[in-house]
């Protein structure tokens, strides 16, 4: 087996190596291992003319021999060769040669290949006849991914994704196929264009967040006109913000007819009432608290959660966010106040004034909380009818 | 008309708002606008940043400590809505749009005008 040939010292090639010498500006060294010498030769040839450094290998073994006594960045192997396969080459490589990064060909590839060729490290598997873009693009993509980790996530949401590359700094593609289809192009960590059914920019970006499910992949970063101008956190936001104008989530007939009863005649009993507001507030805001206004008794009450937060620090706060409306524009039905501590929005229909607020414990509260201010005020306008 | 004046008209132009300001915190003089008479009324600047300590009925109930500065307000009237966003403690930002104008167009010109605003 090839894997008897590991070394240990060759286990231990170090992750930085690779970038220590993009930075001495010694090329990439790719290693083509393909035992059809024309096709070798034609891959070779396209790869050198790249301006990467190139080693051919005719089978298994002479690439074996390559990746123990070089710094292999980028292996190109067909997954069929005489005496040992490409698919023990490829594992042999992650074994021997972990810095190195492979790419599997095939001619005839099969699901069951290309997955194999994917678990064992390889970060593309193209069939044959290669076409030049899809090999370059696969070139590019295993430099790139020179440094860091790549494999498989799964239960990740784009959202997630998104905010791991903008966080992380990254400059690169990010397809996404399945039910919605586009890409993202981030540059430094900033979300630069988007395309998506026909739409770019930020109308595109929107149409993506739609997305429940698919499939992700990065590639290079390949230039593109920018067409989203605005910082990312603002992007993100306001796409989700469109998302959710625009989807009025509907809702079963009598699903919360009882709070419907309750905020048109108030029981001097509340304690179902808790029960309903509670249910809303799990539905759509976990983690919020809910408090009523009565500006006419004056009266200030917590409905609902934060109970583990100070109430009066809280209570302040509403206060000061009802001033705030007051004096900015009497005729206010929907208002958002967030300061370092809180974020407090209040919603008035039918005389009825709720208040949702949240401490603000980090930079995501924010842009969640204008999501779920719009869905209390839009259910509050929907539900609260003006008493006769 | 500054540069800064005249992208303020731009936003406010081409973006559909009814007015738009800059505030200096420091001295509360306008630093850059259009269309922004009586945009925001000097009380609600005061409390806003957390001068002015809020003296209402609820407030009185409530008995707190005084806020501090907000960093963004929205308010959504029934004929037009307020934004209002703190740049860095140095600037106070007031967009006025109207009320049918989406949210995230309203809150997009806010941020435009806030990343002019913004320290290089």
């Amino acid at each position: 087996m090839l894997t008897a040939a590991v070394t240990r010292e060759s286990r231990l090639r170090s992750e930085s190596e690779f970038s220590a010498r993009l930075r001495a500006g010694l090329p990439p060294l790719v290693v083509v291992a393909d035992g059809d010498v024309a096709i070798r030769d034609a891959v070779t040839g396209f790869v050198s003319a790249r301006g990467y450094r190139v080693e051919p290998a005719a089978d298994a073994e002479a690439a074996a021999r390559l990746l123990l006594t070089n710094t292999v960045d980028v292996l190109v192997s067909d997954l069929a060769m005489r005496s040992a396969d490409g698919v023990d080459l490829l594992a042999f490589a992650r074994a021997a040669a972990p810095t190195t990064r492979s790419i599997a060909l095939a001619a005839n590839m099969t699901a069951f290949d290309r997955d194999t060729a994917l678990r064992l490290g390889a970060v593309r598997a193209l069939t044959k006849p290669l076409s030049g873009k899809d090999l370059a693009d696969a070139i590019d993509l295993a430099r790139d991914c020179g440094d860091g980790f790549h494999g498989f996530l799964y239960r990740m949401s784009l959202l997630d994704v998104l905010q791991m590359y903008h966080l992380a700094g990254q400059s690169l593609v990010l397809r996404v196929t399945g039910e919605i289809e586009g890409a993202l192009w981030f540059h430094l960590g900033e979300l630069i264009h988007a395309e998506c059914a026909g739409r770019s920019g930020t109308a595109a970006l929107a149409t993506l967040l739609t997305a429940q499910r698919g499939r992700l992949e990065a590639s290079a970063l390949v230039p593109t006109a920018r067409t989203i101008q605005e910082p990312f956190d603002h992007a993100l936001l306001d796409g989700l913000r469109s998302i959710d104008e625009e989807r009025a989530p509907p809702r079963p007939p009598g699903e919360l007819a009882e709070l419907d009863a309750w905020l048109d005649e108030p029981a001097e009993d509340d304690s179902l009432d808790r029960e309903v507001l509670g249910r809303w507030l799990t539905e759509h805001a976990p983690g919020a608290g809910l408090w009523r206004i009565d500006p006419r008794e004056p009266a200030i009450e917590r409905l609902h959660g934060n109970a583990a937060d100070p109430e009066a620090d809280l209570s302040i706060g509403v206060a000061w966010a009802y001033e705030l409306a007051e004096l900015a524009d009497p005729t206010w039905t929907r208002v958002e106040l967030i300061s370092r501590a809180t974020a407090i929005a209040l919603v008035r229909a039918a005389g009825v004034v709720l208040a949702l607020v949240r401490p603000v414990t980090d930079e995501a509260i924010p842009r969640r909380f204008h999501l779920e201010s719009a869905q209390l005020g839009r259910w509050l306008h929907d539900h609260v009818r003006p008493p006769p | 008309m500054t540069p800064r004046d005249e992208l303020f008209r731009t936003a406010v132009v081409d973006g559909g708002a009814l007015g738009a300001v800059a505030i200096d915190v420091a001295t509360r003089s306008s630093i850059a606008g259009f269309a922004h008479a009586e945009l925001a009324s000097p009380a609600l600047v005061e409390l806003l940043l957390g001068a002015a300590r809020p003296s209402g009925p609820l407030t009185r109930l409530c008995g707190g400590a005084p806020p501090g500065a907000a960093r963004e307000l929205f308010v959504a009237g029934a004929d037009r809505a307020v934004y209002c966003s703190v740049v860095e403690h140095r600037v106070l930002i007031i967009v006025a749009t109207p009320v049918t104008m989406s949210v995230a167009l309203g809150w997009a010109l806010v941020r435009v005008l806030a990343a002019a605003e913004a320290r290089p």
